[in-house]
Parts: C-alpha cells; structure tokens; sequence
C-alpha cells in the first residue's frame, strides 16, 4: 500500500501527515499528485556506519 | 413557521480537495431514470413500481472561481477531466446531520473543463458538471 505526505492545506488532513491508498478511497490520486495536494512519501532510514575493527 | 434554506457557507470537495471558497453555486441532482410501465388495461400512464428499479442518473453542477495558484482551483481540476472521482457537498461545516446532510457522489465523471474562460474586468470563473455515479445521504 502506497504511502503519500500531504502538501496542500485543502485536504481533510493536516499539511505534512502521511496517508495511505485507503484513505484516498475513491479520489484519483494521479490527479492529487498532478495538483500537488499529496506526494509520494518515502519514508528516511537511518543510515548505520560500519567501522572497520582495530587490529 | 416555514423556513427556507440560505446557503452561504456549504462545503464542496471535489476529489477530496476543499473548494469551498471557491465555489460560488452548487447543485445537486438525485435522478432515477423514469421508465414506463403501463399496460393494456390501463388507463393511465405508469412509470416504474415495486417491482422495478430504473438506474441512476445523477449530476453534481459547480460553478468555481478560477486560479492558477498553487493547489487552488486550475490544479485541482485539470488532472480530473476524462476520470472519474467524488464530489462531496453539504449545505454547511460540522458533522452529518438530518439537518446538515452530506450528499455524496462517487464515481462521477467530469467531460470538460474550461482552463481559460475570461473577460476583461471580470473574475474567471469556470463551471463544471460531474456526471453519473452512485448518490448517498448521509445524516448520521
């Protein structure tokens, strides 16, 4: 299931929260897309630094 | 004493987008298609009865100030044309109510739309009519 971040103050949902296809039941979301009321959210992993072991 | 109704403040949502201060008419149009079902031995016209159900035809009109800013009207409608969405709209904010219903209209297809339909010294202004899709009410 696709995840969006909500980017325009005229949906239900406040600005920046995430959403999913189930709550866009209904709605094109190609067009919400197009009009940049949602885009698509792609969730930030931490990144881990690998350290080499000292001899 | 009679009342009547004054919209001033109704909510309209095409596609879940708010357009509600843009939008200067609304109008919803609940239709079951007339079919007729008289017979001989009539003696006047009959249409439909317990024991049929026409389809429905419904349509949702909106008349919208146009603008081409960010999120606003132009953005919102231009990907819609050609595809079907939802249209929501109830006669004021706040919850569903038997004296606020929301009316529905899902899966209604919009034809056309008008990008450009101004005149010098005047607010463009762009109507749009959704076509088809099932009607609920909700009061609740």
């Amino acid at each position: 299931m696709s995840k969006y971040l909500v980017t325009s103050d005229r949906l239900i949902w406040a600005r920046d929260t995430v959403i999913d296809t189930a709550d866009l039941e209904h709605s094109n979301i190609d067009a919400l897309l197009a009009g940049g009321h949602i885009s698509p959210h792609k969730p930030t992993k931490s990144v881990k630094t690998i350290t080499e072991p000292k001899d | 004493m009679a009342t009547s109704v004054y919209l001033s403040n109704p909510v309209v949502t095409i596609n879940s987008v708010a357009l509600t201060d843009q939008c200067t008419s609304a109008t919803v149009n609940y239709v079951y298609e007339q079919l007729e079902t008289t017979a001989f031995g009539d003696t006047a016209r009959k249409f439909g009865g317990a024991a049929v159900t026409s389809l429905q035809n419904n349509s949702i009109e909106v008349e919208l100030y146009q603008s081409y800013a960010a999120s606003e009207t132009e953005a919102t409608i231009f990907g819609l044309v050609g595809i079907t969405t939802n249209v929501v709209i109830a006669p004021a904010s706040g919850s569903a109510s038997a004296t606020n219903p929301v009316y529905t209209l899902t899966g209604c297809y919009l034809e056309s739309h008008t990008p450009i339909n101004a005149s010098l010294g005047e607010l463009s202004t762009i109507t749009l009519s959704f076509a088809g899709g099932v009607l609920t009410k909700a009061v609740a």
